[in-house]
Order: C-alpha cells, then structure tokens, then sequence
C-alpha cells in the first residue's frame, strides 16, 4: 500500500563536501519511491538530511537498508509521514520578495 | 628535500605489503608512478585500463586483499567503469587509483578531466576525492580496508596531480577520514534457532550456496549442515566456485543455464536455505513461483540483500561461516535424512550425465572438450572464463574441485573478462596453472592483453571455443526471435593462432580430442603458454538446458533426445 514517509539521513561530513549527499541521493533514485521534497542542512560534522516519499513501505525499506551500507552515513531510520514541507527555498524567496 | 605527498603514500603501499599493482600510466598519474620509481613494487603494463581493472578484481579473488589498479585521469579513468560495475557485482575487492586535473582546472574542462567520482558513484562501493596532500594516505589506507569490510568491493580514490605533488608536513592517521565502518554483524540467536526448528521440519530442504560463501570461508560448514540432514547442495554460478563439484551432495547450479537435477532440487523442495546469495533472476527465474509452497531461510551479511528479492520466511544477517556454525550446535548429529530425495536428484544427474556422454556432434563438442581438458588440469589449478555459451558451458561441465579457483563475471557478464583475469590470477598464484575457457567474441575483447604473457613471463593456457559467433545472443535469436539472426555471426575472425604467434604464444588448433588433450597436458607439465583454437559447429553450439528469462524451472528446455520427470513421486 502506497503511503507517505520521511527518511532521515545522517552523513558524515568532511569538508562540506557534497560526494556523500550524493551518493545516498543515487540509491534514492533507483528505489521504487516517489520523492516529494527533501531538506538538507550542513553542520560542522555532518550533514543532516530528510528526504519525503511516497511508495511502499518494502520499498522505503530497501531504500534505507541501501542507504545503511553507504561508508558516509552515519545514521538512517524512517518514520511514517503525513505531511510533506514547502521547499526552504521558497520559504526563503517569499521572506526575501 | 620535498616530501610529496605521492612518496609518502608510495613508502605506506611498501609498507602495507602490497607487491603487485596494476594499471597504466598518463600524465595526470606520473606523480604516483615516479614515486615507485625503485621501490620494488612489481607493476604489471596492461594494454587497455580495463584489462587492468580485471586483473586487479582476479588478484582479488584468489588472494582475499583487494587488487590494485592504478590509471591517469579521464580516458584512463572512464576506461574503468566496466571493471569497477563487474568487481561491484561479483562482490571483489579493489581499490582503483585515478589521476585526476589539478583542483584549480576542477570544472573547467580541462585535458583529459572526467568527474570519475561522479561517474562510479553508483558502481563502487565507496568513492575518496583527495582535496588535500595530508589527507592521502589516511584516504588509500580507508579505501584498503573498505574494499574487504563486510561485503567486498571496489574502491575508487581520485587523486589531483597537485594533491599528488604538494609537500605533506603532517602525516595524518587512518581515523582522521571520517567512515562509518560495517563490519560483520553478529547473527541473531533467536532467528538461527527459528531457522534450525524450520529445517528440521521441512521433508526436502535443499540448500543454495551463493558467492557469500567462498568470502565468508565457509566451505566446510555448508558441507557439514548438508551432510547432517543430507541435503542437497545447489548453487548460483559464482556459488560453484565455493564447494567440491565431485562431493555427493552437489547437484551443481541452477537456474538458465544450470544443471537439470539442481533445478529439479529447487523445484521439489519444501525450504530453501539460501547462503550468500542475492537471489539473482538467473537463478530463480520466476521469484513468484519460488516462492510459492516453500519456506525460505536467507543468511546474507548484506542486510539489504534479505527481501530485495525474495521474502524469507528467516532472514539472518550474519557472516555465512559463524551463522552456519551456530546451526551446526544446535542440529542433532542423527537428524532425519531424505536419501530418497537425494537418491532421486542422482540419478537425474547419472541420467545426463550418460546422455552427455553419448550423444556427441560434429567437430568438438562442447561439453567434452570440457571434460578432457579437466582430466590433464590439477585440481588446484585456477580457471578463469569469459562471458557467453563457453561460459555456461563450463558452468555446467566444469567440475571445481578446489573451492576458489573457478573466476567468472557473474553479475555484469562483461566479456573479454577472461584473458586479463587469467592474468592477475597467474600474478597471484604464479605456481598453479591458470587457463582460460574463453569465447571468440569475448578473447576479441581484451585479447591485446596478451602481450603481457611474455612481457611478466605470465604463461596463461587460453583455450577457445571458436564458433565465430556471439553464441549466446545467437541461441536467444534461435529460441526467442523465430532464428532471425542478426549482427551475431562473425564473418572474417582472425587467426588466433597467428594472434598467439604475434605475441610469442604457441598456439594449437587441434583435430581431435586426444590432440586437445596432449596439448593442453604438455603446456601445464612445462609450465608454458598456449593459445587452443577449438572450432565449434555455432549451428549446434545451442547450450542445453535453459530456462527462459523470467520462466519458472519447470519450463527448461532440454537438450534434443533426453527426456526426465522433474516432479518427485511421479517417477
């Protein structure tokens, strides 16, 4: 059954590089889930991230057993979500306009 | 004087033992390659970076550390992809050394700049951009022990020329890289007894030995569980390479192109306990079918690999050798055995068996020419292969004696995988013959490779099997697209012998079995190279048995002439 769920991700960050964030977005993209939005905020350690999805909970759970093997990532779990966030960026742009 | 950082890196490899690199220079790369300059490191000059790659992931395989493979930036790094998609895979362990642009050119499109961190993401285990001098060796020492944590795998560590060239003042620690290390997961108590109470419940257990299984070293105890409740021993193609083809409970693999009486096994039986595998469609076909009427146990140290693709009624993530070892503590010594079941799958086996050695064509049979050369090759001799019909082939007629010495691309099917992996095989074990069962269209692939046969005295045994065609793809366009054969047939192939003769290789098309033989004997007795072009009739080089892709066992096709029941109690 097809239900929506946030997967939040924790990477360890080496210089703000982006190659971790990367690489977990690319086992996101050949899981059999519909991403909504995704958040990410950098800190001085690591990199946090919550991607929100639609698709079945096997498959959200591959998503996460996948993204657990990745060297960079620190920490991974997902809940059930209802509600999906506007984008940062818009929020930015409409404090901005 | 200057310490760059590729001296210190170059003295760390010295120091980690690490003897054998292969690869090929270009200008982003000299750094590294002058700092070896005199340092005894052996370097092996490949003549494509795939070739390389290959030979790294075959060194992998037979030694257990990971191969290394050292190549300039762009052309030299995307000329990687298919080795590090192949090592990935088959779960082989490497680390790839790249040259890359200096960081103030990142970006602008710079002679011969690739972002190959971008392009083998998705294909490597792990990636390491070195940004700064300090940070070098710490990052190679990371990617070493990731390509054999866990799961083995390729590793990918790109390396700037001014990275390279720049002074280290400090030489950093391994733990200063930030990695979350998997290790091996200890295996659930409570799930291993679940599972032991299910397989003494089921009537016919069969057990699918996996790749896992030779990484985890657990030959002995998949011998044991099985012989305990005697129970047969299927495999996946990589899983052959893990147990003793000649022991009596090895039924051989099943799947598309696996053994009859393995697929029987899997067919008739009430659970499956499943070691090291990931379930591939090659093996299970239809993964609805399997998992109809049957219970599943799944012992994978991949947890990711536990329901991808088939739900277990168990799954246990655990090293195949330790949760094995824990079963065997909890299995009575006089469990029930099914040796009916057994007895069964057996003759099923004789019954081929005696078909195959019957039935014959014209010119060389392909499961013969397997056979005759088994009989004049030790049973620790290594043997690597191609991709296509030789290699389903030898998947089937093949006999491994000494788990470990059968090396195959499995999971990417890359051809012109065999010659460069016979190679690094030879490099690895250079007292311990090492051939290669190869294909026309797949030695075509890599076969400039050669050249390092006399080049590193590397005298490798490439046997042939010449139907000049693309057997595999031909037999799909036989049997799935009403023989409209297209674009598979080779009309003008060189002479391979004159191939061998090129690169100082003896070579022999022999014309009968006895001249296979002695050949093939005289070159392994004095340790000499040998290139043996078998001809093969492609019009009847159709490899049988085989299951359609996606189609449950019972629908194999059968080789012409040879009937079986594969339902238990029918017969």
């Amino acid at each position: 059954m097809m239900n929506s769920y946030r997967i939040n991700l924790t990477l360890l960050n080496m210089d703000g590089g982006l190659d971790p964030l990367v690489r977990a977005l690319n086992v996101v993209r050949r899981g059999k889930v519909n991403v909504k939005a995704i958040t990410v905020s950098f800190n001085r350690d690591a990199v946090n991230v919550d991607i929100y999805v639609e698709g079945v909970e096997d498959e959200v759970n591959w998503v996460c057993n996948k993204l657990n093997k990745l060297y960079d990532v620190a920490n991974v779990s997902y809940t059930a979500s209802i509600s999906i966030p506007k984008a940062q960026a818009l929020l930015m742009g409409e404090r901005n306009g | 004087m200057v310490v760059r950082a590729v001296d210190v890196l170059s003295d760390e490899i010295v120091k980690m033992g690490i003897g054998e690199i292969f690869g090929i220079p270009g200008g982003q790369i000299m750094p590294l390659f002058d700092a070896f300059y005199g340092k005894g490191i052996k370097i092996f000059l490949f003549r494509h970076e795939q070739g390389a790659i290959h030979a790294a992931d075959a060194y992998g395989r037979v030694t257990r550390k990971p191969g290394v493979v050292l190549v300039t930036s762009g052309p030299g790094a995307t000329n990687l992809a298919t080795g590090l998609a192949n090592a990935m895979m088959d779960s082989s362990p490497l680390v790839a050394l790249t040259g890359q642009v200096p960081t103030s050119v990142f970006g602008r499109d710079a002679f011969q700049e690739t972002d190959i961190i971008g392009l083998s993401i998705p294909i490597a285990k792990h990636t390491f951009m070195v940004k700064k001098p300090e940070d070098l060796v710490p990052m190679f020492k990371a990617a070493y022990r990731i390509a054999t944590d866990g799961r083995p795998g390729p590793v990918v560590v790109d390396l700037p020329r001014d990275v390279q060239l720049s002074e280290v003042k400090e030489v950093r620690g391994e733990d200063y890289v930030k990695v979350s290390y998997k290790g091996i997961p200890e295996p659930d108590p409570g799930l291993v007894a679940y599972a032991v109470k299910l397989l003494m419940e089921a009537e016919r257990p069969v057990m699918l030995v996996g790749g896992g299984v030779c990484w985890s070293n657990a030959t002995e105890e998949v011998l044991a569980v099985a012989e305990t409740l005697w129970m047969p021993i299927v495999t996946t193609l990589p899983g052959k390479n893990c147990v003793p083809n000649n022991h009596p409970l090895f039924m051989g693999p099943a799947g598309m192109h696996g053994r009859v009486e393995a697929d029987a096994a899997i067919m008739n039986s009430d659970l499956v306990l499943a070691v090291g595998t990931r379930f591939s469609d090659r093996t299970v076909g239809d993964f609805r079918e399997f998992q109809r009427g049957r219970r599943i146990i799944h012992i994978d140290i991949d947890k990711s690999e536990i329901g991808k693709n088939v739900k277990p009624s168990v799954g246990i993530i655990g090293d195949a050798k330790a949760t094995l070892r824990m079963m065997l503590e909890l299995l009575p010594k006089a469990a029930v055995k099914n040796e009916q079941f057994v007895n069964w799958l057996r003759s099923i086996k004789e019954a081929y068996e005696k078909f195959r050695e019957t039935s014959d064509m014209p010119g060389f049979a392909p499961w013969r020419v397997l056979k005759v050369i088994r009989e004049v090759t030790p049973p620790q001799a290594i043997v690597a292969t191609g991709v296509g019909s030789h290699q389903m082939w030898s998947e089937l007629h093949w006999d491994v004696y000494v788990p470990g010495t059968f090396i195959t691309s499995a999971g990417l099917g890359t051809m012109g995988f065999g010659i460069p992996a016979a190679l690094g095989a030879k490099v690895a074990r250079p007292n311990v013959p090492v051939l290669d069962i190869d294909g026309d269209g797949s030695f075509q692939m890599t076969m400039q490779n050669l050249a390092l046969v006399r080049e590193y005295n590397l005298p490798i045994i490439v046997v042939i099997f010449d139907n000049s065609a693309l057997m595999l793809v031909r037999h799909w366009q036989m049997l799935l697209y009403g023989r409209r054969i297209i674009a598979v047939d080779f009309q003008a192939n060189p002479d391979f012998i004159k191939i061998g003769e090129a690169y100082g290789i003896d070579g022999v098309r022999p014309s009968n079995y006895d001249e296979l033989r002695s050949s093939v004997a005289r070159a392994i007795r004095n340790n000499e190279p040998l290139i043996v072009d078998v001809t093969i009739d492609r019009e009847r080089d159709l490899v049988l048995p085989w299951v359609q892709p996606g189609k449950w066992l019972s629908e194999v096709v059968l080789p012409e002439g040879f009937k079986v029941n594969l339902r238990y109690g029918d017969a």
